[in-house]
């Protein structure tokens, strides 16, 4: 019966430090559900904010190509005044009065 | 007699117990560590999280307006006026160059219907045709 009882009180103190690792664990797992979570959110946020710039970026770019284009075409005018109405038409020029 | 049964079960518990309740110890450092570790990582990822979602909140109204206004009026306007200069160039071959130089050229079927491009154009054609 006695020694029993010593190996109860043995098994007591490993059961002891096993619930402080526990709960050490449990704190860990909290941590990297957190993480993965974190993570998630920002990665599909990036990924928006990416997207929104890219959308932007191709805006300006075929602004910037259109108005070039328009420029292209006043150069033109300059050479064969027959494209002067069109131009005007669509107020890449000035109506002459 | 019973307790002379008992010591040395005793100290035998205590040797057991001794470098058990060491490696106890580093297990237990070892989680500690890790615990803070990741708490510092988890608190990173937060921070980068709410800035990233700050900036995306921030910056969606604005840019989905900038986005609506040109696809509904000046994409619009600007096909109009690229079609009207296409229905041009069709009348006028020296002006398709400027078209195609800026990606507004005619689509492939009009384009092979259209009169015939300056000669600059036409010149590789010959070149490619004897090395068959």
């Amino acid at each position: 019966m006695d020694i029993g009882r010593e190996a109860a009180k043995v098994f007591r103190t490993i059961m002891k430090s096993n619930a402080s690792n526990t709960m050490l664990t449990g704190l860990l797992g909290i941590n990297l559900v957190l993480s993965a979570v974190f993570c998630f959110r920002a990665v599909t946020a990036t990924r928006d904010l990416r997207r929104l710039s890219f959308e932007t970026r191709a805006i300006q770019f075929e602004q910037s190509r259109f108005q070039q284009m328009a420029n292209e075409c006043l150069a033109y005018a300059d050479k064969n005044p027959a494209i002067i109405p069109l131009l005007e038409s669509v107020k890449f020029k000035p109506a002459t009065k | 007699m019973n307790e002379s049964e008992t010591k040395p079960l005793s100290a035998f518990a205590e040797d057991l117990q001794r470098p058990g309740a060491a490696l106890q110890g580093q297990v237990t450092t070892l989680l500690l560590a890790m615990v803070v570790l990741s708490g510092i990582l988890t608190a990173y990822l937060y921070v980068q999280q709410r800035f990233a979602i700050q900036d995306r909140e921030a910056n969606k109204p604005v840019v989905g307006q900038f986005i609506q206004i040109f696809r509904q009026q000046q994409k619009p306007v600007m096909d109009g006026v690229v079609e009207k200069l296409r229905e041009y160039g069709k009348a006028h071959p020296d002006f398709l160059p400027i078209l195609n130089k800026y990606g507004y050229g005619l689509p492939p079927a009009t384009a092979a219907a259209a009169p015939a491009t300056p000669s600059k154009a036409v010149a590789p054609a010959p070149a490619t045709a004897p090395k068959k």
